[in-house]
């Protein structure tokens, strides 16, 4: 299912294709099911005890391009959706439109660059997609201005318990509130798949206006840099140590005694450390609800191709389980 | 296109000086259609069919590919890395690569945790690993890397890693399969170490009457429109130039003309940067032409071809080849 989720497309705004398999999945186990006009999708489990409602989310939405003109030759210009560096762009494999016309991010060969160019960071206006036809008319027959673009990245397991993917921000997430929508738990619970994290967590803010519940958690896939010659405090979390739970960062400093709470119940979880980025918890706090944000850590996000750990995958779901308390398995 | 065995000869490993796989498959699919086959202690693959004299016509395409080479293992099955030919470093983050089975991930920072001074910069290759998952125990120091991208149909293109120059092995095993009982021998050379310096070529052994090398050239793209480059899907590009014998250009350029076959005149005032500049001064200095396809985003993981430059650079060659009476010769002037 992670895979599967991961290899369907759904960029900020174009979350209709994804969503479509999240829908078809949570009717399985949902009390009451909506959608609303938005593309925020809602999926109520009643609990045992009506002393506070909990809304556990997680954003449907990636990173990804929305097609801007195309050129005479049939070359398409792009622009970006969501925080994508440059640097993780050139030479990759794209699909564009519903219909997912392959396509790849071009930039002219290493033997024609001048010694500048080859230092030079690639540059958004400089880059454009290839669909492999040669005239502005050919094009029109596959794409249109306004399609929006994806990574293609095939969905597969990696190294020693891990799987790479794109996307795993935050459909990881999405899997995770899938799996905790299978049982029943102690309080009412929403489980929601917001739209829109990425420009600005915008279905998070309609989403938890709407249910003003007492506490909100996002479970997310978050920044990692556990990488060879980085020091401790920049690594931000580690693959395979656990649940991250986030303290503060540019946009959220989560609610103390939630997170806390949150990591009693966990069996293996670090912190993460304080630093940038930020998630729907701001949207949350904003509307006065508190917040907390759960993560499974994920090298190379806003990329072609990122990393998780099943490991911290299971032991995510275990964590926000013993939180909510799980009071039946259906 | 046979893009079947495009597809197969693209999967086979073979970074400069670690070819002996896609050597050994050629040598395979060679075999029915050659009175023998050798694969040299270098990796060159030479084929060689009987024809009805001692002249000798050879065709050439380089089997080795660019890549990557691991240069040391470090914590958790992170590897640090060198490149093998030209690869541009910008390309690398976030690519996937294959360390014999292995597959492997290029390392990159995510932007929120990029300074404002990071974001602005390219990638420095001292800060990338390639990433295994931990699942380094099976590689050694000196293994080489390979893209993994193998090559897909995309509008009227196929694209993907080693088009430069499987894209040519495949042809030339295709017209190789298809001529037959002609008036000279027909030898295929294919050979290793063209990526870093021509090296199989040097190393050829039989020295043939004429040689035909057979490789890619730059694609016009939107960022690059001079005059070194060939519009793709407007046929094949044949070279002229010092490096390349004026009968062979001219016998090219003419088989075009009379059988109205597209093509685009490569001009190269000095090295073609193909084994066509080790051949012309080997032994009694080898007459030779070169034919190219234009080729978009070269020693990238997305190498792009049209489909009909393909086509149209192996109907050139099937051609030239079956209409072919002489051979430049030395004279004797005195």
């Amino acid at each position: 299912m992670l895979l599967k989720l991961c290899e369907e497309i759904g960029t900020s705004g174009f979350e209709g294709q994804v969503s479509e398999i999240i829908i078809q999945e949570a009717k399985k186990y949902t009390d009451k099911l909506t959608r609303d006009s938005f593309g925020n999708i809602y999926a109520f489990k009643k609990g045992s005890s009506s002393e506070k409602t909990v809304m556990v989310s997680a954003h449907l939405d990636e990173v990804g391009f929305i097609i801007s003109s195309i050129t005479n030759d049939g070359y398409l210009k792009f622009r970006v959706v969501g925080g994508i560096n440059e640097n993780v762009l050139v030479g990759k494999r794209v699909t564009v439109g519903k219909n997912k016309v392959k396509g790849v991010t071009g930039i002219k060969a290493v033997h024609l660059m001048s010694k500048d160019e080859r230092n030079e960071k690639p540059s958004y206006e400089k880059m454009y997609i290839d669909i492999g036809v040669s005239s502005k008319e050919e094009a029109l027959k596959l794409v249109n201005v306004g399609d929006y673009a994806h990574f293609d990245t095939k969905s597969a397991s990696f190294g020693k318990n891990c799987i790479k993917a794109k996307a795993l921000d935050d459909r990881c997430g999405c899997f995770i509130v899938l799996e905790l929508l299978k049982k029943r738990y102690k309080n009412d619970v929403y489980f929601c798949f917001v739209v829109q994290e990425e420009i600005g967590v915008r279905g998070a803010t309609v989403a938890s206006g709407k249910l003003k519940p007492d506490e909100a958690i996002t479970v997310e896939c978050t920044t990692c840099l556990d990488l060879p010659e980085i020091k401790e405090s920049e690594k931000s979390t580690s693959v395979g140590e656990g649940t991250a739970l986030a303290i503060a960062d540019s946009g959220t400093y989560y609610n103390r005694e939630l997170t806390q709470s949150i990591f009693d119940a966990s069996e293996k979880a670090q912190l993460k450390k304080v630093g940038v980025g930020g998630t729907d918890g701001r949207a949350f706090q904003l509307n006065n609800i508190k917040a907390a944000a759960v993560a499974v850590p994920a090298r190379y996000i806003h990329s072609p191709v990122s990393v998780v750990s099943f490991d911290d995958i299971k032991n995510t779901i275990k964590t926000l389980e013993n939180y909510l308390e799980v009071t039946d398995n259906g | 296109m046979d893009f079947q065995l495009l597809k197969e000869l693209c999967s086979k490993k073979g970074v400069s000086g670690d070819e002996r796989e896609i050597a050994e498959f050629t040598a395979i699919i060679l075999e029915p259609y050659a009175d023998y086959v050798e694969i040299s202690p270098l990796n060159n693959v030479f084929a060689f069919k009987k024809g009805a004299s001692d002249k000798t016509l050879m065709l050439d395409a380089h089997l080795d590919t660019i890549g990557l080479i691991v240069k040391e293992k470090l914590e958790r099955g992170f590897l640090s890395f060198d490149l093998v030919g030209g690869v541009a470093s910008n390309i690398l983050p976030a690519s996937e690569v294959l360390i014999g089975d292995t597959l492997g991930i290029i390392s990159s920072k995510p932007p929120h945790l990029m300074s404002e001074d990071e974001r602005k910069k390219a990638f420095d290759i001292k800060n990338m690993y390639i990433d295994t998952g931990d699942m380094s125990e099976n590689i050694k120091v000196g293994d080489t890397v390979c893209f993994s991208n193998l090559p897909e149909i995309m509008g009227d293109c196929v694209s993907g890693s080693y088009l430069d120059n499987r894209a040519g092995v495949c042809a030339l095993i295709e017209v190789f399969r298809e001529v037959d009982n002609l008036p000279f021998n027909l030898a295929l050379n294919f050979t290793a170490g063209e990526e870093m310096g021509f090296k199989g070529a040097k190393a050829l052994k039989k020295e043939p009457d004429m040689i035909i090398a057979v490789d890619v050239t730059h694609g016009e793209t939107p960022d690059e429109k001079r005059d070194m480059v060939f519009k793709c899907g407007k046929g094949t590009a044949i070279a002229t130039g010092p490096n390349i014998h004026p009968f062979v250009f001219e016998k090219l350029k003419e088989t075009c003309i009379k059988n109205n076959l597209d093509y685009q005149i490569e001009v190269l005032e000095d090295s073609t940067g193909t084994n066509a500049w080790a051949y012309q001064v080997t032994g009694n200095s080898v007459p030779c032409g070169l034919l190219s396809f234009p080729l978009k985003y070269m020693h990238t993981p997305v190498e792009t071809m049209n489909i009909s430059d393909y086509d149209n650079l192996k109907e050139i060659l099937k051609t030239f080849i079956l209409d072919l009476d002489g051979f430049p010769a030395n004279e004797e002037v005195l």
